[in-house]
């Protein structure tokens, strides 16, 4: 960029833009008309200005391909009334229930997923052990430690009842567990294993020319 | 809604691509952004200001760039062009010059600092009018002409430009590429109009 230590030339320079854009006012305008009719450094900043102004503005204005907006379409076509389904896969595989399931656990940090189950079974166990008559006991004849308050008994209906719905408690999370296991086993084992052999059949591949393709990534 | 919802994607499809294409110059990531942009007008079809649909899109496309380039700020240092002067005097053949500079104006126009960048391509390269830049990036008329001017005047004081510019004697190198919304558009109204070989504002 050219220097020029006059003041007006900075003022000008400073303004060129407004002056191109009309937006000064008629006095200034004047002013400045006066110092260019002078100052050739001014002149060719001027000249350089609209030359770049021109160029910027004509710069094309772009379109992007149809293809691009395919899913756009097929969201429309849809009626759009399954927009994560169709737009945002989740890992990419299979939707609805499963999908959703899914992006619920994958929203729960690993630990609190895993830790919870396994809290809670450990819990209902403790709880149930303590409520469940000693092994072999007649439930009816339990001895009560001395010195505490005497336990509430229970019926041997109510015990089954319980039984049965600690098995389905159990149950309920035993699946939660399996879920839980099979999205770590395929997020963080099978993933990054086959990630890891394919780079080194990749690193393989580029190291050894007499190697043939049939040593494809998996 | 659904033919509204249409003619909006064939309104402002090359706006939203364009804005993104001139910030991120990378095809690919424009065309996700674009993308994106119209699924969430679907998503927000009932909430929006159906008067005001240009400015929720380009807003939306703003923020959906700058969130980009926030998470690929090193790699999008990676794809600038090579602007240096001297792989730009390489150059012989003409037409090859003109695509150069081409390539270095789209380069130093994407490495302003937003807003910047935003409102030259918003109103320079696109020909939007104050009030939907101002709608859209929620500035005062006077900071994005503020903005445009400092904007413009970083891209003169960018030495490669200057020097390609120069050394290729590049005088009205844009005119060379027909802009066919520019009418339509009305575009470049207000500028002055200046003979590079003299001053027209002295005969005025």
């Amino acid at each position: 960029m050219q220097t020029n230590n006059s003041s007006q030339c900075q003022l000008f320079q400073l303004h060129i833009d407004a002056y191109l854009d009309d937006e000064l006012e008629p006095s200034r305008v004047t002013e400045f008309n006066t110092h260019l009719a002078g100052c050739e450094s001014c002149r060719r900043e001027l000249a350089y200005a609209e030359q770049l102004h021109r160029a910027v503005v004509s710069l094309p204005i772009l379109d992007c391909s149809d293809s691009a907006l395919e899913p756009v379409d097929r969201l429309f076509r849809a009626g759009g009334t399954a927009v994560t389904d169709n737009m945002a896969p989740v890992h990419g595989t299979g939707s609805g229930f499963r999908a959703a399931l899914a992006a619920l656990l994958d929203a729960i940090p690993a630990p609190v997923r895993i830790g919870v189950p396994v809290a809670a079974v450990l819990l209902l166990a403790v709880g149930v052990g303590r409520q469940l008559p000693a092994p072999g006991g007649d439930p009816g004849l339990a001895v009560q430690p001395a010195g505490t308050a005497t336990q509430p008994q229970y019926t041997e209906a109510e015990v089954v009842k319980a039984m049965q719905d600690l098995e389905l408690a159990l149950d309920y999370l035993g699946q939660v567990s399996a879920r839980t296991e099979v999205l770590i086993e395929d997020r963080f084992l099978h993933r990054q294993l086959r990630e890891s052999i394919n780079a080194s059949l990749s690193t393989d591949l580029n190291h050894d020319p007499q190697a043939t393709g049939s040593d494809g990534p998996i | 809604m659904m033919t509204q919802y249409k003619q909006a994607i064939s309104q402002y499809r090359q706006r939203v691509f364009s804005f993104a294409y001139y910030s991120l110059r990378a095809r690919e990531d424009a065309e996700d952004i674009t993308q994106d942009v119209f699924i969430r007008l679907w998503q927000h079809w009932q909430k929006i200001d159906h008067d005001r649909i240009g400015a929720w899109l380009m807003r939306v496309a703003h923020n959906s760039v700058v969130d980009h380039l926030r998470r690929n700020r090193h790699e999008q240092q990676r794809v600038d062009l090579p602007d240096t002067l001297e792989e730009a005097v390489a150059v012989e053949d003409p037409g090859l010059e003109s695509e150069q500079f081409r390539g270095a104006l789209e380069s130093a126009i994407s490495s302003l600092a937003d807003p910047h960048r935003s409102i030259v391509i918003m109103r320079d390269i696109q020909g939007l009018s104050y009030q939907e830049i101002e709608q859209t990036l929620n500035l005062s008329q006077s900071q994005v002409k503020v903005y445009l001017h400092r904007a413009r005047r970083q891209l003169r004081e960018n030495r490669s430009l200057r020097e390609l510019a120069i050394e290729h004697n590049l005088t009205g190198a844009g005119e060379e590429r027909g802009r066919p919304t520019e009418t339509e558009q009305g575009h470049g109204a207000g500028v002055n109009r200046i003979n590079t070989e003299g001053i027209s504002h002295a005969d005025q």
